[in-house]
């Protein structure tokens, strides 16, 4: 009896233990509503905030303050956020999913960045609950045509000319990318543009279809004629995977 | 010394009190030429004095002169004559306080905030996903905002145009709505008939909350217009077509919030290029359908496109199966309960008169006054059938709470049942595993009937006197004598009958479950793997088996809450309730009286001995009554409930 109330308790406890490991992995980092910064940033609590986007969206439009650390390099340049490992830092992106903040936040974790939060919900939550963003640089949007991933076959096919530049990161590229796409990641768009060819038309791609309307803007801006894979490379793939998924039905 | 705020001017207190062109506009006829002199003189009078008072403190809009430099044609011509030419420049530019620090750079206008006036606009396009994900702002789409003038082309093919210029619209032009909204129809869906305007939202595949949300968000959007019987009228459209979904799986699961799993407008009829039925283009041509449906269900016959997405089961031309159907179900439903419901009626009032008379006439009831060999207890259910029926009791609850809130999907319960079961996807699993407990209880049941009429080392030997005889379930002649003899006792023209083991009404409660998980079972298996089904039958059984599991499954229920509650709760002589079938016993006395003849042919047999038990003890008693009343009161909720619903709504 003592033996299976003893068994019943570990394993209680250990299923328990379990449960708390996979609800910290969840929730990861401490998130923080927009509503608690605006509140923070009011009453003068200035933590250290961080904008991961790259520096064309970065300074755009982004939350007064903020300096602009790209995720992808976020690790060499952390030098330039203050040396005070114990302010508070919060870090966000454009997205509700905050997936270039989180990975940032690991990495400022590691270098010992005692207090670091998301904004929760990412600039979108920022600016659904009313609070402004700053421009320090301003893209007039211009109207970029889009293709989808179908009529962007076509015209590959049909050879129509046009150069599909993928701006997700290297690694990201590296792991899989339309036939043909040269990389010029979004983060090194300011520094690097120049290298693309006036000649013809460029055809963007990104992860969703959500960052290649303000790089093409930027770009057009700069004289050159500018498309985009709507929907990005996950349109890309969900019409390959349909295509495969139908080819392997009888 | 501050001037009187234009109407027009949204600046709250930063802009001209009329804008300059309007003091200088040329004029006709003597009064307004009075009128504009008159301006002039007070215009004069005001920079004078404003002059004398020195610069220091002079308000913005009486020191600034802004098309003294910004002197474009945009300015000077175009803005005085656009839909904002009644407002002043420092109406949306504000911060300028000082012309010359603006002039040499020093001070910049703050950002235009259109929202100053269009508050609802600004506070729906807060949510909008140009705005959120692409931080696009008002500018990015109005561009010509200092020459912007009144439509002159149909609001439809501003939006059509304007949205085009960036999204690929080769699938929307190829469409329906397109050809209509390019003949000038402006019932006709455009891009933000759907999408919303200044509201937009963006379900794409790499979001997670694709396609929930998505299939919610746009089929709402359908059938904003296409529920609508006045564009329905006047377009030449069937007004109930969304009504006629909703009462298909589908729709119901749509409106409980499970719709992830069922299809929605666009599933079927594609997000942009909806073309007409007739149209071999279209994804519901009938040449296409096994690919249209193909999208969602796999592994099914091609006879399983049968089914009817929105049918009209009133329709009896069109859906003729469906419409007899719907015929025979409301008839055995109407037939059922209003036989039962009289019945049920007569008895209540024989028995409460019977009552009262006792009462009267201070005769205490035989139970009562039992004592000695008549309170010996008897069984008359044995552990196993009690447990089967609790688990019946479960099951049937589980079923009816689960199953209800998809057929009254509207009412007000509905979202409180499902909120019970953890969201409509549990809900669903629960009505499966229900019925699955269900299904085993009435095979066991079966299972037992067969040994009971085939025992071991008999056979077939006795087979008609154990199939009709007193102790089976299976009704006789005995049942349509007693049941003839209850009517003449229920009018006072004869005693109450004698019966047997097994009354008439019990003997219908048992067989009611197995028609019941014929009906209902079966038809829920139908649409449980409805894939498989369309092996043995065409799709539109389907329709068929969705009604007579919904309508069957309303008499079992009303029958339930109603009938079988008041002959085991209601009757006067067993209310609040009868627990034998929880303790599984009665006394002697009570058998003598309830079951005579029963009693009659045990007293001899041995067999008596055999069921003689001790009295019920308390854990039982009260385990058994709080778990019966418990379920009366359940029952009766949900009676209410659905009799609001069937009346009321």
């Amino acid at each position: 009896m003592g033996r299976f109330l003893k068994s019943g308790i570990s394993g209680i406890l250990l299923m328990g233990f379990l449960c708390a490991a996979a609800g910290a992995a969840e929730t990861g980092w401490q998130r923080l509503p927009p509503q608690t910064l605006a509140r923070m940033i009011a009453e003068g609590k200035r933590p250290l905030l961080v904008d991961t986007m790259s520096e064309v969206e970065c300074r755009d439009h982004s939350i007064a303050g903020s300096l602009c650390i790209p995720t992808e390099e976020f690790e060499e340049r952390i030098g330039e956020m203050a040396p005070d490992r114990d302010r508070m830092l919060v870090l966000y992106c454009e997205s509700e999913t905050s997936r270039r903040s989180r990975e940032a936040a690991g990495i400022a974790a590691r270098q010992g960045y005692q207090a670091v939060r998301l904004l929760e919900g990412g600039m979108s939550a920022w600016k659904i609950a009313g609070y402004q963003t700053v421009s320090v640089e301003r893209i007039p949007r211009r109207a970029v045509p889009s293709m989808k991933p179908l009529a962007l076959r076509k015209r590959m096919a049909e050879k129509q000319g046009g150069l599909l530049v993928d701006i997700r990161s290297e690694k990201e590229f590296r792991k899989e990318r339309i036939e043909g796409a040269v990389n010029l990641p979004m983060y090194q768009l300011h520094r690097r543009w120049r290298e693309l060819p006036l000649d013809r038309p460029l055809i963007l791609v990104d992860n969703r279809g959500f960052r290649s309307p303000l790089a093409s803007s930027y770009l057009i801006a700069r004289g050159y004629t500018v498309e985009r894979l709507f929907g990005g490379m996950a349109s890309w793939k969900a019409m390959t995977a349909k295509e495969k998924a139908k080819n392997k039905r009888p | 010394m501050r001037p009187t705020v234009d109407r027009n001017d949204c600046s709250r207190g930063m802009g001209f009190p009329m804008p300059a062109w309007n003091l200088f506009k040329i004029e006709r006829g003597p009064v307004r030429r009075i009128a504009a002199l008159w301006r002039l003189v007070l215009l004069a009078t005001g920079f004078v004095a404003l002059s004398l008072a020195g610069p220091g403190t002079m308000p913005a809009w009486a020191v600034l002169d802004c098309l003294s430099c910004h002197d474009d044609y945009l300015y000077r011509g175009a803005f005085p004559r656009s839909v904002h030419g009644e407002n002043s420049c420092t109406g949306c530019h504000t911060g300028i306080t000082h012309q010359n620090l603006h002039s040499e750079g020093l001070q910049k206008p703050a950002p235009v905030n259109c929202g100053n006036c269009h508050e609802q606009i600004a506070l729906e396009y807060r949510r909008n996903f140009h705005y959120v994900q692409l931080d696009f702002r008002c500018v990015d789409c109005h561009r010509e905002i200092h020459s912007f003038t009144a439509r002159t082309k149909p609001l439809k093919r501003v939006v059509i145009e304007r949205c085009t210029e960036c999204h690929a619209n080769e699938d929307y032009v190829a469409s329906g709505h397109a050809e209509a909204v390019l003949k000038g129809k402006q019932d006709a869906a455009a891009c933000a008939d759907c999408h919303g305007l200044h509201n937009t939202q963006v379900f794409h595949t790499s979001l997670e909350k694709y396609p929930e949300e998505a299939r919610e968000f746009y089929s709402r959007n359908c059938k904003r217009c296409h529920a609508d019987p006045i564009i329905a009228r006047r377009n030449n459209l069937n007004p109930k077509i969304v009504a006629y979904y909703e009462q298909t799986y589908h729709g119901k699961v749509q409106s409980i919030g499970y719709p992830a799993g069922v299809a929605g407008c666009a599933d079927c009829h594609t997000t942009h290029n909806i073309l007409p039925k007739g149209d071999p283009r279209s994804s519901i041509h009938p040449a296409n359908l096994v690919h249209n449906c193909g999208r969602c269900h796999r592994g099914f016959h091609p006879r399983f496109v049968d089914y009817k997405a929105h049918p009209d089961y009133r329709d009896r031309k069109r859906y003729p199966a469906l419409f007899w159907t719907f015929v025979a179900m409301s008839g055995l439903l109407v037939g059922t309960l209003c036989f039962f419901w009289f019945h049920t009626v007569l008895w209540w009032r024989k028995t409460y008169w019977e009552n009262h008379r006792m009462e009267k006439q201070g005769i205490l009831p035989r139970a009562l006054l039992a004592k000695g060999e008549g309170l010996q207890q008897i069984q008359r259910f044995s552990r196993r059938e009690r447990i089967m029926h609790v688990l019946l009791i479960l099951s049937f609850f589980t079923l009816v709470m689960t199953g209800f809130p998809l057929k009254y999907h509207t009412a007000a319960f509905s979202g409180l049942l499902i909120r019970f079961w953890g969201g409509a996807h549990q809900a669903g699993l629960f009505h499966r595993g229900a019925a699955l407990l269900l299904i085993a209880i009435v095979a066991y049941v079966a299972w037992m009937s067969l040994r009971y009429l085939f025992p071991k080392g008999q056979g077939c030997r006795g087979f008609w006197g154990r199939f009709f005889g007193p102790d089976s379930l299976v009704p006789n002649w005995k049942d349509w004598e007693d049941f003839k003899g209850m009517g003449r006792w229920f009018f006072n023209k004869g005693e109450m009958p004698r019966f047997d083991r097994w009354t008439y009404w019990e003997k219908f409660d048992f067989w009611a479950v197995f028609w019941g998980m014929f009906a209902i079972g079966s038809s829920g298996i139908l649409m449980w793997v409805p894939e498989w089904s369309s092996y043995l039958f065409p799709g539109w059984l389907l329709n068929v088996a969705s009604l007579v599991h919904s309508e069957e499954a309303l008499l079992a229920a009303l029958f339930i809450f109603t009938v079988h509650f008041f002959n085991t709760h209601f009757i006067p002589t067993k209310f609040p309730m009868d627990r034998i079938i929880f303790t599984g016993t009665y006394t002697l006395e009570d058998m003598k009286e309830q079951r005579p003849l029963h009693y009659e042919r045990l007293k001899d047999d041995p067999r008596l001995e055999s069921m003689k038990r001790s009295y019920p003890g308390i854990p039982l008693k009260l385990l058994g009554s709080t778990f019966g009343l418990a379920s009366l009161l359940l029952g009766l909720f949900l009676l209410g409930q659905i009799l609001w619903v069937l009346f009321f709504t």
